[in-house]
């Protein structure tokens, strides 16, 4: 799904990412760890194209990024989900008009997107609250409103930048639950995070990014059982 | 159809980008308002002299003011004589002076001032020089007095009046395209989280810039509505209080159907305002909303 040979970007002098190869299985939920300036963020920018890289290849599903021109962006994106830590909602649209709001600019039909649209929220189990303003909703079911918004099209692949950063422990869990069963319905989920405790309590595929180099990457383990307990 | 949905749809958000502007809409479309009608005022202005001038130019009609020495008479048989003249007409300066104090309410003064006129109306207006130059060699005359004397006149006054107005509309568009594209661009500004929201669904870029470019044509339709209407009262109004004094003062007489192509000029003055004020969004959404 996700393939990066040989990625390089550079801010001036700065190497946010340092040859970078990677490849993320479709239907794979990885997740990105790697103290703070590690190229995190800044990966993630070259998947959705907000940034280009400065040397290497990106290809996402058979679309190659690193060569995408820019009038091809919204093609690409709409191939993708993308969740972010700051939620990123309209503060005067309620949850369903948020999840709807792109639908609507993609010229579906008004029927169509209430089905989708019922259906995302229905997944993120904020249906009763479709009708609630974001300030009327806590900060995780706002992540989840987030979630929907991103999945309502049904993207092959869901990229999620802190998802949790502004979230409690307990609330974090709940939103990496929730994006690790969207994985076991067959997207492709890569989330990048802080959180240590998360990390180890999942045992999914783990990169972990320093100094814009991959250092470490954990195949997801058998040991997953702590995981188990908490979906129940 | 889905063309259609996305279109309906870029209207709506078309209005939302309109409430967003609030107050300042109103401020905005005022002061476009009064550019487009200094605009508009001189195309009607300008169109209003040239009939005047074109009417001049192809006047049929001069008129010789004698000396009281000379017998109008036999004047008026030499000029018909002329197989270039189709009818000549005498007023005496009793007539003249007749007619000039029931117009004026003039009481009774001693003596007539005014010189006794022939009335001469030829057949082709190419040949008003010719008939002239023939009648100055008549003995007796004073004066002759022509339209298109005037109309040289009037056309040099038009080509100042329109080259000064094409200046000030040049100075008004530069102003109207930055007031606009400063609105426009506050609009964008205070829904960047919007705009940004749709560039990462992957919504298409004309979507998300077509609101803001109606957004603008609106300004520009809607001051022009507002610029038409004072334009057209002013026309009527003043056309019609001119043309009948023009009547009284000129030696000869009009007869003009309108003041100008009103229809033209408000087509003209509509598609300006439109086009400027979407030219200048459209380029504002350019600059400010990066893909
Ligand atoms: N637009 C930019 N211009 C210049 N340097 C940048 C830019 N974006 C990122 N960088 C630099 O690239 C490096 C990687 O930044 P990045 O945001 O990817 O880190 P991160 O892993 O996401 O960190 P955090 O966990 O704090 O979010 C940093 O040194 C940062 O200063
Ligand atoms: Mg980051």
């Amino acid at each position: 799904m996700i393939k990066l040979k040989n990625v390089t970007k550079q801010y001036g002098k700065i190497k946010a990412l340092d040859d970078i190869n990677l490849d993320i299985k479709s239907g794979e939920m990885a997740l990105l760890v790697g103290s703070s300036g590690a190229g995190k963020s800044t990966l993630m920018k070259l998947l959705y194209r907000e940034e280009r890289p400065s040397s290497g290849n990106i290809i996402i599903g058979n679309i190659d990024v690193s060569s995408l021109s820019d009038a091809k962006i919204p093609y690409l994106r709409r191939r993708m989900g993308i969740v972010f830590q700051d939620f990123k909602l309209l503060p005067n649209k309620s949850a369903f008009e948020n999840v709807a709001y792109a639908l609507r600019g993609l010229g579906a039909e008004e029927y169509e997107i209430q089905k989708r649209v019922s259906g995302a929220l229905k997944l993120v189990g904020l249906l009763e609250r479709a009708f609630n303003l974001p300030s009327e909703l806590s900060g995780g079911e706002q992540q989840r409103v987030g979630i929907a918004r991103a999945i309502v099209q049904g993207p092959p692949l869901v990229i999620a930048d802190e998802p949790t950063g502004n979230l409690d422990p307990a609330t974090s869990l709940e939103i990496f639950n929730l994006l690790s069963r969207i994985a076991e319905r067959g997207t492709t989920v890569l989330v990048s995070t802080h959180n240590q405790h998360i990390v180890e309590s999942f045992g999914k595929r783990t990169i972990t990014l320093d100094k814009g180099q991959v250092v470490s990457d954990i195949g997801p383990t058998t040991n997953n059982h702590n995981f188990a307990q908490l979906r129940r | 159809m889905k063309e259609l949905r996305i279109v309906w749809r870029t209207l709506q958000e078309a209005i939302n980008s309109i409430r967003t502007g609030g107050v300042s809409n109103l401020v905005v479309v005022s002061i476009l308002a009064v550019a487009l009608a200094l605009f508009g005022g001189v195309l009607q202005l300008n169109s209003s002299i040239k009939q005047i001038s074109q009417n001049l130019d192809t006047q049929l009609e001069f008129s010789i003011y004698l000396l009281d020495s000379a017998g109008p008479q036999e004047i008026a048989t030499e000029i018909s004589k002329n197989p270039n003249v189709d009818k000549v007409e005498i007023i005496t300066k009793d007539v003249a002076w007749e007619r000039f104090r029931t117009k004026f309410q003039f009481s009774d003064v001693a003596g007539n001032p005014l010189p006794n006129t022939v009335h001469v109306n030829i057949r082709h207006p190419e040949d008003l020089q010719k008939v002239i130059a023939e009648v100055k060699k008549l003995p007796g005359i004073e004066q002759i007095s022509y339209a298109p004397e005037l109309f040289n006149g009037l056309e040099r006054v038009r080509h100042i009046l329109f080259s000064f107005g094409v200046l000030i509309t040049l100075i008004l568009a530069v102003g109207t395209i930055t007031i606009v594209s400063n609105t426009i661009q506050l609009v964008i500004k205070s829904r960047s989280l919007e705009i940004e929201i749709l560039r990462l669904v992957g919504v298409d870029d004309w979507f998300i810039r077509g609101p803001f470019i109606f957004h603008g044509i609106f300004y520009g339709l809607a001051a022009s509505l507002l610029a038409i209407a004072p334009l057209f009262v002013l026309q009527k109004v003043v056309w019609n209080s001119f043309q009948s004094s023009f009547k009284t003062i000129m030696p000869v007489t009009f007869n003009f159907d309108s003041g100008a192509d009103l229809g033209v000029i408000y087509i003209i003055l509509s598609l300006t305002g439109v086009l400027v004020c979407g030219l200048s969004s459209y380029f504002t959404t350019e600059r400010f909303i990066k893909t």
